[in-house]
């Protein structure tokens, strides 16, 4: 079978706004073949398929071809991790596992519960928050940048300019102001990482930094530049993933009084209601490979080098795999979603995103008798990164408990 | 087919698998919750974690060097006998093989 053409808008809002008639329409259309950025590019959303895909990574790389999927090259070419095969990706990837394994993960919960009651404790009192400002922002940065690498506070600045300036939608045309913008952002963080990395040198510490600056594998440790660029990825891309995904489960959860009535019974659900947030309003839609040799695969034929997009948030929708997936209910069983990628690529953060949603979730139902949006679902607007599901602003009414 | 004992916290599955395929393969079909396997299976994550029972910590043989590493951030303890069951093929030889699950995985 060879699907025909279709057009489809990687772009759409609506993606953002009400992906749901999307989803239903893809169950029955893909795969198929489209053009993204007026190049011809595949497309999968069925749970198995972008399965396979992910996992995968010598038939579907991760390395973009020279000109390849310009919309989205956040790091203007600069060496990356998540644009990285084997054994390039093994020897960055090893470096930092062990930040990121169950164990650690753990021994930071009480410096992200002490954050939380910090910030919720700073806004309490008040009727009315926006939650991206006030409480998904700072929290995210606190533990990605101040817990997890140990930046000081009043150094977040130069690495949240940065995010801003790699995720900004639109290109970076060689002299555009956005280009001389990055390029300012990226110099400047890139001195303070350097900065970092000769300090860990001279005085060890035991965290993060010191395992990518030592950890050495079968070819030996990093390189300056390989470590630079390691810390600009972790003090980049992840906590604005961590921001999305707190904005969405209080975007999800306080505009389904039934779904928090059962969470207000039952805080241990906080867990299973992250699960079912991140399944249902996945906090990256789409991610791509590129095919390393002409395949068929799935019925198409793919092109060497040809974009393969995969909707991950679809797959959360495939009815072979979740029963009646366009229900949320945060007491369904949770099953292993592709939604923070799948294989070698899975996303190292998710196990920290996922620990600070639960947190904070857990605690606003514990501190707050009534949490509602203080306006209606239809009226948030989301970021315009492409690939990035964020609410702008969420605001909330709360009544405090007592 | 290869029978396969978990023994969780909670309560003990039989589970009958095909051989060539890994441990936690079987024990995602089965719909084990203890075993989580984040990561697809991809020695990645740490999360699927199992203690093999000590009659068959030998005819599974031990983690290899990347396994070795992983298994030091396992949020239950690491025993002698851990493993990750995305690293154990199953075959044959280990009808009727017993695993212990942690808890939680992460």
């Amino acid at each position: 079978m060879q699907s025909s053409q279709h057009w489809f808008d990687l772009y759409d809002p609506r993606l953002k706004t009400d992906p749901y008639p999307i989803y239903k329409r893809l169950l029955e259309e893909e795969p198929f073949f489209t053009k993204v950025d007026g190049a011809r590019a595949a497309v999968f959303s069925r749970y198995h398929h972008v399965e396979a895909i992910y996992g995968d990574a010598a038939l579907f790389s991760s390395v973009k071809p020279p000109n390849a999927v310009k919309s989205v090259d956040y790091f203007s070419g600069h060496l990356n991790i998540a644009f990285s095969d084997p054994p390039v990706h093994t020897r960055l990837r090893r470096t930092l596992n062990p930040a990121f394994m169950p164990a650690s993960v753990a021994r930071l919960t009480p410096a992200v519960e002490r954050a939380v009651d910090d910030i919720l404790s700073a806004i309490e009192g008040r009727p009315r928050v926006e939650l991206m400002a006030e409480i998904a922002r700072p929290l995210a940065q606190r533990v990605m940048l101040g817990e997890l690498l140990q930046v000081p506070a009043e150094d977040h600045d130069i690495f949240l300019d940065l995010a801003s300036a790699l995720f900004a939608p639109g290109g970076r045309m060689p002299g555009s102001p956005e280009a001389v913008h990055f390029d300012r952002c990226w110099s400047m963080a890139a001195t303070y990482c350097r900065r970092m990395i000769e300090a860990e040198k001279d005085t060890p510490t035991d965290g993060v930094l010191s395992n990518i600056v030592r950890r050495g594998g079968p070819d030996g440790v990093l390189t300056d530049d390989e470590v630079l660029a390691q810390l600009i990825t972790l003090l980049t891309g992840g906590f604005s993933t961590i921001a999305s995904l707190i904005g969405t489960a209080f975007l999800q959860i306080a505009s389904r009084p039934d779904q928090l009535a059962l969470l207000r019974g039952d805080p241990a659900l906080a867990t299973n209601a992250v699960e079912e947030v991140a399944r249902h309003r996945a906090p990256g839609l789409f991610n791509y490979r590129f095919p390393t040799r002409e395949v068929e695969f799935a019925g198409l034929t793919l092109e060497r080098n040809m974009p393969v997009y995969m909707l991950q948030g679809a797959t959360s929708f495939d009815p072979d795999v979740f029963d009646d997936p366009f229900v949320f209910d945060i007491r369904r069983q949770p099953k292993r979603l592709l939604v923070f990628g799948h294989g070698i690529h899975h996303c190292i953060g998710a196990p920290v995103a996922r620990l600070t949603t639960r947190t904070v979730l857990r605690e606003a139902v514990n501190r707050f008798e009534a949490m509602e949006l203080a306006e209606p679902l239809e009226a948030i607007r989301y970021t315009e990164a492409a690939q990035e599901l964020s609410p702008v602003a969420v605001p909330l009414s709360l009544r405090k408990k007592g | 087919m290869v029978r396969i004992r978990f023994e969780a916290a909670e309560g003990t599955y039989e589970v009958h698998a095909e051989a060539n395929h890994t441990l936690l393969d079987a024990a995602l079909a089965a719909g084990i919750a203890e075993i989580e396997g984040q990561c697809g299976g991809f020695l990645n994550c740490a999360t699927c974690h199992v203690y093999v029972a000590e009659p068959w910590a030998e005819k599974v043989g031990p983690a290899n060097e990347d396994e070795e590493e992983l298994l030091e951030g396992t949020l239950e303890p690491r025993r002698a006998t851990s493993r990750l069951s995305c690293q154990i093929t199953l075959h044959e030889g280990l009808d009727g093989l017993t695993v212990r699950l942690p808890r939680r995985q992460s």
